[in-house]
């Protein structure tokens, strides 16, 4: 009995084996750890993961990637004059708050701006966070990798700033991002990296077209500049990239919105899209545009039918018979192109007055050939024309020729390599005529408009299948010097919105040439008496320049009395 | 773990071993009893236990009721049990043969019930356990035994997911926590994460479920959420038995939703644009399908769109590329719920031997399932084999195994509860599209202006040919060693092995709006792989036959994995299912993995002791160390006890004639929850992955360069949520006739991890878990057993359960007006848990009524030359308070016949702010009553259940009340929308202004909220039972015939198509009660046989 009870305490014992820690010390799978990060490897995937926010990722959250695009679309082009939210009224509805001035800081669409952009901030943070501990770069290298994070953190900040105003600003020493106040705009803080990057980029990256260049760099910090109306900076940095720069117009306009001239001699800084690169659903073919194709079109077979250009843009096309724009303010209901939505077939009413040529490479219209997709059919090509008029966004849509480039898988079937030009050597040339302008050298200001012009006389027209021009296109230089700074000043205005319509710039340039009050009222109370979404809609100067910023974010971001430390943007307390 | 550790274990087995051999020897003088157990009736009864009290030294009875067996010659007292019986101490004395009879213990007393890590007698357990039997389970035809167990038991809230071979979701006593809230499975010893239905519930002896801490703590690492013990047959002692059992059934689909026909469709759209104040002739007037005249006309096809016949040329029909699929109007209107829904088949059999004698017992079993679902091309088969052995080598010594093999087959399209499946694209499609067009090809939402919904005929044809194929191995094997008559030790290896072949096939839709560019396949392989090592101690005994005690020491390793691999192609030149393999596709070559691990290790200890079966009680301890936690915060200690007194064995209680059982139980206990945040909460991680840091540097147009970006931010805090559960109960039995257990409890969560909320400023990530959160649980469970009998052939037995629950968040973190919002549904939320609410409360605004004409102000508006040219409403001042005008000028949302939201916050403005919780998905109680009656050969069964006082968010009406997208709409929209012609009427009102322009109204506010209670008649049963004298001569022991409706009825207010709401989210709690197009319950009509040998 003694041996049992001393074998059962033997048991016992064998009972409680203890495991050793092994047992427990399970790591993550498939995952990166902080250590990995301070190698050369680890800082130039950091540095990728960072571009790769640009061209708009994210796509596990709704919304978060359209918002987030770098196209701009919803808050530079449909909150703008240029276009509508399109599509059917309910899709994607918490766009039509900001298509009609009345979103508040519960708008999802704020939020996910928002949420994309700081994302990029923080990506570019890590990137300089790293980089001062690792051993295998040498400083030449070390300050070209901050040089690009420095751009793309300044990038971020800009869209930032021009969609919310003042935010808080996070760089890389921050501990904790929530208590950090948003008590002035971050204009010093962008220029700062702008022009670190602008001082120690390459002027090339060679076979790398997708980094950003000094010239990129240059370009951008002069946008910087002229967002704030420091023309008198502006100009050296516009003059230094127009003279020094490598770059040339393109021969023709639409060569600018197609594959087949992605990262051509004009562009400055471009945003490269890959389709069918391996990842499910195209994610890196400019998502953040992926709702932007003509929706339901037999044998086209894309997505989804926002984006669509309003009337006042269609209009704005129109020329005299000297081939000039039409500057007086005179825009009114009765301009609106006529159609009738009971019209399916290719035969519909074309206005058959002169218009410029850029028009029908930048609008899908009925009745005239859409890239070679054939003929528009009259409303049929349209999700809802109730909502959405008659017209379409062309300038990322791929060719039938080249449907094999799109992706091949996903819901998203429009997404193609596309790239999207966010610089361009156009951008360098009209906003260096605006620098003239405002300083009064008029005759090198209407020179600098003309060279734009002359390109769009000298471009490719749209023709018909017979090989006739499928509308009366006319477009002219300017025969004479402008007559003074205000006529210059409208005239750079109009050209910026003809050469870059639908580009997600308008409504930030209409805000800091101090005009979008007029212009969007105006424009608002004319297409509120044909499309239902626009009646009634107000734009309040002093307050809808900017929008919210997020509840949800001022909630989150408290200091330890649980105060919220972000002030809302004027107007919207 | 050490090798050389396992090495010493064995070796000190095989040392015991020996010992035990030595130490049996001792046995010595020895004599033989004999005798014949009999019941009431004078019928012999085999399988009788007999042992000598104290010792495991005893036999069964064989068929005769006849046993036969040496004793030591000192043996004082036998103790014959059985189940169902009253359990008899016999004095030997001098005899040597006994004539036992048996009585019946009608309500089941000396019930032996199953707990962690052992057994327990009912009449001494203070916990609260309850548990059903193999004979409740075999009454609803269902793939998964938790949908069986569906209303069985108080305390435990069942909803079923209706696609065949679909999870049950299973709460135990309401919601512990933000985090997983599934209850532990443990089947024979084996925790197990992999779902019921892959078990075939046939092979199921006994479930139990442990309800309150006292009773789980002894599985402290994840009991929190409650634990169910599932016990499969095991062989007895006695000649064996063959049981063939069959059914066949047929589902029938039940009510779908009145939607429009295609003429009510077109008048719909007039009434929207006269709703607009639009004329005909106006810009936004008519359809490009009815035509723009005064009234809607419908057309005779709808692709080219809008053309009548003689318009269009046939022949110009092309397909799929370029598309040109000529198709003509569905004149009445395609009703696309008949389109998919069908009669279905349900068949099962199920075939088990089992036998054995003293020495062990075995089980052997075979079944197959399979169940069609009711919507076209959607079905579950499984078959499975089980064998369970035990034997007894020696006196000491006994091993034994179960092995469960399981090979289910789910095929179609599997998902539940969301507005992409087929059940959803059935009110999606407008009534105008015909299921296909001219060539016989599948129509859909090319045509014009029939928005983006798709053919669900299409989606289920094309979806026919996935499956979801599982093998599922439940193994264990124990050695135990009786070390003395009091004292054994007992090593048990389980294991749990899943391993999963998925096919999804993306078939191109050219009919479709949104059109899927090439076919696309993904095939999946992945597995978890589980396996588990207890070793326990037990000491059994009794001392001065007064106090008895019973210890259990113990140690467990779980060691738990999971694999995925998964390929994918698309661009197919055929999608002929013998060329569409991966190797096949031309694009797109995708291949995916990934791996995932946790580890836990425990020690635990029990100590139960009762007074002369009068004064019980009880106390556990267990220790847990878990891989998801760091090192600091790894272990936890969950310590319990509960106690019991059971007064009917009190003197002063002997003159109570009337009350035969009466116990009062008290526990107290703690558990842990480590299912949270991940497996890897403790750390901070970055992630290389193409959809989120990948970017084309070079400029390529097909290749992008990897990046890496910070995904995850740990928390190296984190440690153990903790549950502490009071529970108080009462057990009596009455007149020998009703028992009644009634349990009162309230359960409290603290330190719940609750994922930490952080700005964006932090970057887009997933943030980690922290231990912040409370939550509160208070509810009682009753049940009630009545058993009569009638005369002298009827019996009655009644069974009915109520549990209720009442939840409350007390805490999630240090803000104290912090909300969870659920999951958003089209950019609304539907759930929020704050701090005071129950968690997943319904949250939105208060529909006060429909704004009234005499609210406003109609304002001429002029055109440019001075003409009226329409009007606007302008609300009073005072009136009302309008839609958010502070950022609305000009509120056009404001007008007669919309949504008045309630002013909550008073501020003269209706904003976010106003949204208040305005619901609650928890039932006030869930219940069930069972009422068997057996006369003669006839037996007789009603189930039902029901779940009382729950609301529920008819989601589904968002789409076909409201303009959400362009699909078909409910008949009230058309028929009972507010018009000012109905108002002026006194006509009946059922739906805001119908408007094309309605983003405002569809966003979630009480409208959507409805009274979800319902009762459901589950099982009516009636059987027949072939008399001996017509068997006997087959050999055939009972053969019983029966029929059988499941879900004959549902009362119930809800409009939706089913009340009972499953969400096959992977945290279900969070969206609970949302209909989001849900795979309705089914009728099934059976007939079944029961056939043993």
């Amino acid at each position: 009995m003694k041996k049992i009870i001393f074998l059962s305490f033997i048991f016992l014992v064998g009972l409680f084996y203890s495991c050793k820690n092994d047992w427990y010390e399970i790591k993550p799978k498939g995952q990166g750890s902080p250590a990995t990060l301070t190698t050369k490897t680890g800082i130039n995937y950091l540095l990728t993961g960072t571009y790769a926010v640009v061209d708009g990722t994210h796509l596990g959250t709704d919304g978060a990637v359209w918002a987030s695009s770098v196209s701009n679309w919803v808050w530079g082009s449909v909150a703008s004059d240029d276009a509508y939210k399109g599509s059917d009224y309910g899709d994607q509805a918490t766009i039509n708050p900001v298509e009609g001035f009345y979103a508040d800081a519960d708008n999802g669409y704020v939020a996910n701006h928002w949420q994309g952009l700081y994302d990029g901030v923080v990506r570019a943070n890590d990137v300089l966070r790293y980089l001062p501990d690792t051993k295998d770069l040498s400083d030449a290298e070390k300050t070209l990798a901050e040089a690009q994070a420095k751009f793309l953190r300044a990038h971020f900040y800009v869209e930032l700033t021009l969609i919310h105003g003042k935010v808080p600003y996070i760089d890389e020493n921050t501990e904790t991002p929530k208590t950090v106040a948003n008590d002035h705009m971050l204009w010093p803080e962008i220029e700062a990296d702008m022009k670190f990057a602008a001082e120690n980029l390459p002027e090339s990256w060679g076979g790398d077209v997708g980094r950003a260049s000094r010239w990129a760099a240059k370009t951008y910090l002069s946008r910087i500049y002229l967002l704030q109306g420091k023309y008198s900076d502006a100009k050296p940095v516009l003059d230094d990239v127009y003279t020094n720069g490598p770059f040339e117009l393109m021969d023709s306009y639409e060569q600018n919105y197609m594959i087949a001239y992605n990262n051509n001699k004009e562009s400055i800084f471009e945003i490269q899209y890959a389709a069918n690169d391996g990842a499910d659903g195209s994610p890196n073919a400019g998502w953040g545009d992926s709702l932007n194709f003509p929706h339901g079109v037999a044998g086209m077979g894309t997505c989804c039918g926002f984006f669509q250009p309003t009337h006042s843009l269609v209009s704005a096309y129109r020329v005299g018979a000297d081939g000039l724009p039409m500057l007086n303010d005179t825009y009114t209901a009765d301009d609106m192109l006529p159609y009738d939505p009971d019209i399916t077939d290719a035969t519909v009413i074309k206005y058959d007055g002169n218009v410029d040529p850029r028009l029908d490479h930048t609008v899908g219209r009925p009745g005239i050939p859409f890239l070679d997709w054939g003929v528009q059919v009259g409303i049929g090509w349209v999700r809802d024309a109730t909502n959405g008029g008659p017209y379409l966004y062309k300038k990322n849509m791929f060719k039938k020729a080249e449907k094999g480039l799109a992706t091949t898988t996903g819901w998203a079937t429009g997404v193609n390599p596309n790239n999207f030009r966010k610089f361009r050597l156009a951008h360098v040339i009209l906003w260096l005529a605006e620098c003239e302008a405002q300083i009064g050298t008029l005759a090198r200001a209407t020179s600098l408009v003309n060279e734009i012009r002359n390109r769009a006389k000298n471009s490719n027209v749209v023709l018909l299948d017979d090989g006739t021009p499928a509308a009366n296109y006319l477009v002219e230089p300017y025969p004479a010097t402008f007559a003074s700074k205000e006529i210059a000043m409208k005239a750079i205005q109009e050209e910026d919105r003809l050469e870059f319509a639908m580009e997600g710039m308008r409504f930030f340039d209409l805000v800091r040439w101090g005009i979008a009050g007029s212009v969007m009222n105006n424009y608002l109370q004319v297409e509120g008496t044909k499309m239902a979404h626009l009646s009634g809609k107000v734009f309040t100067p002093g307050k809808h320049e900017k929008w919210p910023i997020p509840q949800t974010q001022r909630d989150l971001s408290v200091d330890d009395s649980g105060t919220s430390v972000l002030i809302q943007t004027d107007g919207y307390e | 773990m050490k090798k050389s550790k396992l090495k010493g274990v064995w070796k000190i087995a095989a040392l015991l071993l020996f010992s035990c051999f030595y130490a049996l020897t001792t046995f010595a003088q020895q004599k033989s009893l004999s005798g014949t157990v009999l019941g009431e009736d004078g019928t012999p009864i085999p399988g009788v236990t007999v042992v000598v009290q104290g010792t495991t030294v005893g036999s069964i009875t064989d068929v005769d009721g006849k046993f036969t067996f040496l004793v030591p010659a000192d043996a004082e007292v036998l103790t014959v049990s059985y189940i169902g019986m009253k359990t008899q101490d016999i004095t030997i004395g001098n005899q040597t043969n006994f004539k036992i009879t048996l009585l019946a213990d009608v309500l089941g007393i000396d019930e032996v019930v199953v707990v962690g890590y052992g057994t327990q007698q009912k009449k001494t357990l203070t916990g609260a356990v309850s548990t059903v039997d193999e004979s409740e389970l075999r009454s609803v035809p269902a793939a998964s035994a938790a949908a069986k167990l569906q209303g069985r038991v108080s305390g435990v809230t069942i909803t079923n997911d209706n696609t065949p071979g679909g999870e049950s979701m299973v709460r135990i006593r309401g919601i512990g926590s933000v985090n997983n809230n599934d209850p532990l499975y443990i089947i024979d010893g084996v925790p197990t994460t992999g779902g019921l239905s892959k078990i075939n519930p046939n092979d199921i002896e006994s479930i139990s479920v442990l309800k309150d801490a006292s009773s789980s703590a002894i599985y402290g690492v994840r009991a929190a959420n409650g634990v169910i013990l599932i016990t499969t047959k095991r062989g007895k002692s006695g000649k064996a038995k063959l049981r063939f059992d069959a059914r066949f059934g047929i589902q029938a689909p039940g009510k779908s939703l009145e939607l429009l026909n295609t003429q009510e469709y077109g008048d719909l759209l007039w009434l929207e644009s006269k709703n607009l104040g639009l004329k005909q002739g106006d810009n936004g007037w008519g359809n490009s399908q009815y035509g723009y005249g005064a009234s809607p006309v419908i057309p005779d096809y709808i692709i080219p769109e809008g053309k009548m016949a003689g318009e269009v040329d046939e022949s110009t029909y092309s397909y799929p590329s370029p598309y040109n699929g000529i198709t003509k109007a569905s004149k009445a209107g395609t009703n696309w719920y008949d389109e998919i829904l069908d009669p279905a088949p349900i068949q099962e059999y199920n075939l088990s031997v089992t036998g054995g004698t003293d020495k062990g017992g075995y089980a052997f079993s075979g079944g197959y399932m399979n169940q069609k679902g009711i919507v076209s091309n959607t079905g579950f088969e499984r078959y499975s084999i089980r064998s369970n052995a035990d034997t007894k080598i020696t006196n000491w010594l006994e091993v034994g195994e179960s092995l469960g093999v399981s090979y289910s087959d789910r095929t179609g399209q599997g998902t539940n509860n969301d507005e992409g499946n087929a059940i959803s694209q059935a009110y999606r499609m407008q009534p105008i599209i015909p299921v296909y067009d001219i060539m016989g090809n599948f129509a859909g939402t090319q045509a014009k202006t029939t928005g983006n919904g798709a053919n669900p005929v299409a989606i289920l044809d094309r979806d026919k040919d996935d499956y979801n194929r599982d093998l599922r191995v439940l193994t264990n094997a124990y050695v135990q060693v009786n070390l003395t008559p009091d004292l054994s030790v007992k090593s048990l290896l389980g294991a749990d092995y899943t391993s999963t072949r998925r096919q999804d096939r993306t078939i191109t839709n050219p009919e479709f709006s949104e059109a899927i560019p090439a076919d696309k396949l993904i095939q999946y392989y992945y597995g978890t792989f589980q396996y588990n090592w207890i070793n326990t101690l037990n000491y059994k005994k009794t001392f001065n036959d007064k106090h008895n005690f019973n210890f259990l020491l113990g140690s467990e390793a779980v060691k738990w994995n999971y694999d995925l691999f998964q390929a994918g192609r698309s661009t197919f030149a055929s999608t002929d299912l013998d060329y569409m393999v991966l190797d096949a596709g031309e694009k797109d070559q995708t291949a995916n993995g990934s791996f995932d691990e946790w580890s836990t290790f425990s020690y635990f200890g029990r100590i139960n002791y009762n007074y002369m079966g009068k004064y019980l009680a009880e106390v556990v301890l267990r220790r847990d160390a878990s891989s998801r936690f760091s090192e600091d915060n790894r272990w936890g200690t969950f310590p319990a006890f509960s106690l019991g007194w059971r007064l009917s064995e009190e003197a002063f209680m002997s003159d109570v004639k009337w009350l035969d059982n009466l116990k009062v139980r008290f526990g107290w206990g703690k558990n842990g929850n480590d299912n949270v945040g991940g497996y890897y909460n403790a750390f901070t991680t970055y992630r290389v992955y193409n959809g989120e840091s990948y970017y084309s540097l070079t400029g390529s147009n097909s290749s992008t360069e990897a990046g890496i970006h910070k995904y995850k931010l740990g928390n190296p805090d984190g440690k153990w949520e903790a549950s502490v559960t009071t529970n108080l109960g009462i057990d009596a039995t009455i007149f020998n006739k009703l028992e009644v257990n009634l349990d009162i409890y309230k359960r409290v969560t603290t330190d719940m991890l609750y994922n930490q909320s952080l700005p964006y400023t932090y970057g887009r990530l997933q943030l980690p878990a922290v231990n912040i959160g409370e939550m509160k649980n208070n509810g009682f469970d009753l049940m009630l057993s009545y058993n009569e009998k009638i005369g002298r052939d009827l019996h009655l037995n009644v069974r009915a359960n109520v549990s209720h629950y009442k939840n409350e968040i007390v805490k999630l973190n240090s803000n104290p007006n912090e909300i969870l919002y659920g999951p958003e549904l089209r950019q609304n939320v539907y759930t929020a848990s704050m701090t005071g609410e129950p968690i997943s409360s319904f949250y939105g605004y208060v529909v006060e009524g429909y704004f009234t004409p005499d609210m406003f102000d109609k304002i001429d508006k002029y055109d440019e030359v001075g003409n009226v040219d329409g009007f606007k409403y302008q609300l009073k001042d005072g009136a009302h308070a309008p839609y958010n005008t502070k950022v609305v000028t000009g509120d056009t949302y404001s007008i007669p016949g919309a949504f008045m939201y309630k002013d909550i916050n008073k501020d003269g403005q209706i904003t976010a702010e106003d949204r208040q919780v305005i619901g609650s998905p928890h039932p006030d109680f869930t219940y069930g009553i069972n009422i068997n009656l057996e006369y003669k050969n006839w037996d007789l069964t009603m189930f039902f259940q029901g779940s009382q006082g729950n609301d529920v968010i008819n989601y589904v009406n968002r789409w076909i009340m409201f303009n959400n997208f362009s699909g078909n709409r409910g008949t009230a929209r058309l028929y009972e929308s507010w018009t000012e012609e109905r108002y002026a009427s006194g006509a009946k009102i059922t739906q805001p202004i119908a408007i094309r322009d309605d983003a405002v109204m569809q966003k979630n506010s009480s409208f959507f909220i409805e009274d979800g209670s319902y009762l459901r008649m589950k099982d009516l049963q009636i059987g027949y039972n072939l008399p001996n004298s017509v068997l006997g001569k087959a050999g055939i022991e009972s053969l019983r015939l029966y029929i059988q409706a499941t879900n004959l009825f549902t009362i119930t207010k809800y409009s939706g198509l089913d009340p009972e709401l499953s969400n096959p989210d992977d945290n279900p709690d969070r969206l609970m009660g949302v209909d989001e197009g849900i795979y309705p319950t089914s009728q099934i009509f059976t007939f079944g046989i029961n056939l043993n040998f």
